[in-house]
């Protein structure tokens, strides 16, 4: 296994200070920014195929990305003195031509749940998106607004709980009445899962966070 | 059902959840207007965090979450005690639901209290993301915090039987497999439980176990049979097929999908309970119910189309033999 391969693989297993570790030996020995992005990313994809409905786990899910911040933080972002906009400039050199997607995120008002929801955003950021986090508890007319002021793509609302889904049919709603229907909301969450498009006024529902980014991504590459 | 039964009676969950009297009231209320089986002397699943020092935010007509946590390391357990369930938070209202549900039921229903597993009350007073890492990072410090939870619950769970109640049942959203690793669940939760189970046991014999815990459980049945649980709750990914091969020795009860309650119609429900029972027609060891809680303003009719098809089924049984 090559070094390259090595971080890969711990970055998969959630080994942080490990893959801070191999990331630092492989800029001491001239390896490129853009060689360790895409070993990290990589290690990333292999847990997506991994992680089906059934299988799923958070915690595999979030030491994962752990490690790829802090591989990010801790040993690229020193060079380059940006944090996570390291991968967007490094991902832009590569392919000029495409604007990044907006992305704005939130738990629906009604739900505290932040989780899921964070783990898709860091995702998101992974992958060249920009993200808007509104955090939790978030009124449909904030995700609105928000979409608006940011020039959004994608709206990304998540739900635990039963109760608050009444409050997911308002985004839609909103950006209707504002002429926005082009923003594309998509929904996730356990609560969501039992639902329907139709019903939330939604236009994908995600099944977990990788099923969410990989609609993200096949629409904004369409887009472009 | 739990604080549904506000709903369905038209009382703002937050009166329900703060108030023993009300939780009584509601509770026969709705098992009259459904015709249900159990009284749940249950108000929510921030009770322990509450007694222990969280502050929560209750809506009006959602249930209570937790503002502010207590918990950011192991040494500030130490400063912590464990909750008097006759005086701290809102335990006293809980064991007050208790006695009046028994004395009102007089024997009609089991009266079911709750507690919450030990790994669920950690993921409450302290931030679950963090929790998570301490797991994985410093397991040891992350046992000292387990071990003051798992004193908590069991003792409230001991006081709820002391007080009547005829089952416990341990909701433990945060054990997951959806969450953590089985390998995990073993190492740190299912003993805990399996602990708390028995220790109730000791107070009374007939005291009924029941174990809740959210998630696919098709790839991690053990979980169902580590903690020696007399009823599981089933959630809805969970194939009952799959469950009815594995059980054991333990009552299976589930799974309708919990927002078919709210945005499907009675045909829906009745079906899929048809279903169900059809699936468990082998086994006397089912309980037919939701995947998870019956949700919040769930429909009164989709409700009663759940113990309509457990009668439907009854009558074609009996007309059978």
């Amino acid at each position: 296994m090559n070094k390259l391969d090595e971080l890969s693989y711990l970055v998969q297993r959630g080994e942080n200070v490990e893959a801070v570790s191999c990331a630092n030996k492989l800029l001491n020995n001239s390896c490129s920014v853009e060689e360790i992005v895409e070993a990290i990313s990589r290690g990333l994809e292999v847990l997506k195929d991994k992680c089906t409905i059934e299988n799923f786990q958070l915690l595999d899910v979030l030491l994962a990305t752990r490690a790829m911040v802090e591989v990010v933080d801790e040993c690229l972002a020193i060079r380059m003195q940006e944090k996570l906009d390291i991968l967007a400039e490094t991902y832009e050199k590569t392919r000029p031509n495409e604007q990044r997607s907006v992305i704005v995120i939130g738990t629906i008002q009604g739900d505290v749940h932040d989780l899921g929801k964070h783990i898709v955003a860091t995702l998101c950021r992974f992958s060249n998106f920009k993200v808007v986090n509104l955090g939790k508890d978030i009124p449909a007319e904030k995700f609105v607004e928000t979409a608006q002021a940011e020039n959004a793509d994608f709206i990304g609302v998540s739900s635990l709980m039963t109760v608050s889904m009444s409050n997911i049919p308002g985004i839609k709603e909103g950006l209707i009445k504002k002429g926005l229907e082009h923003i594309q909301v998509v929904g996730g969450g356990s609560a969501v899962l039992q639902s329907s498009m139709e019903r939330l006024g939604l236009d994908y529902i995600a099944q977990d966070a990788f099923d969410g980014l990989n609609f993200f991504c096949k629409h904004s590459t369409l887009k472009n | 059902m739990i604080a549904v039964t506000a709903t369905l009676c038209g009382v703002p969950v937050i009166e329900y959840v703060k108030n023993g009297d009300i939780i009584s009231q509601c509770q026969i209320e709705a098992a009259r207007i459904v015709n249900s089986d159990v009284l749940f002397a249950i108000a929510d699943l921030c009770v322990e965090a509450e007694a222990i020092g969280c502050k929560l935010i209750f809506p009006e007509n959602n249930y209570p979450h937790i503002k502010t946590r207590i918990i950011t390391g192991p040494s500030d357990i130490k400063t912590k005690k464990i909750p008097d369930p006759y005086s701290d938070g809102r335990m006293p209202e809980i064991i007050k639901a208790v006695r009046l549900l028994k004395k009102d039921a007089d024997g009609s229903r089991p009266v079911v209290a709750n507690v919450v597993g030990p790994l669920t009350l950690a993921s409450r007073i302290m931030d679950i993301e963090k929790m998570l890492y301490m797991i994985v990072d410093h397991p040891d410090q992350f046992k000292s915090i387990l071990e003051f939870c798992f004193r908590v619950s069991s003792t409230f769970a001991k006081a709820l039987v002391r007080e009547g109640a005829d089952g416990i049942i341990i909701f433990d959203p945060a054990a997951s497999p959806s969450v953590m690793p089985e390998k995990l669940f073993n190492q740190f939760e299912a003993q805990l439980v399996k602990i708390i189970f028995s220790a109730v046991k000791d107070i009374n014999q007939d005291i009924l176990t029941w174990y809740s815990v959210a998630g696919p459980l098709q790839n991690n049945l053990s979980i169902i049979t580590s903690v020696s649980a007399e009823i599981t709750t089933v959630d809805y990914p969970t194939p009952m097929k799959t469950m009815i091969d594995y059980m054991g020795y333990t009552v299976v009860n589930g799974n309708i999908k919990p927002g078919m309650f709210l945005e499907g119609s009675e045909d829906d429900i009745y079906r899929e309970a048809r279903i169900l029972l059809k699936t468990t027609e082998e086994t006397k060891r089912f309980i037919l119910g939701s995947g998870c809680e019956i949700p919040l303003f769930s429909k009164e009719e989709n409700i009663k189309a759940l113990f309509l098809a457990v009668m439907d089924e009854h009558h074609e049984k009996d007309n059978l033999s």
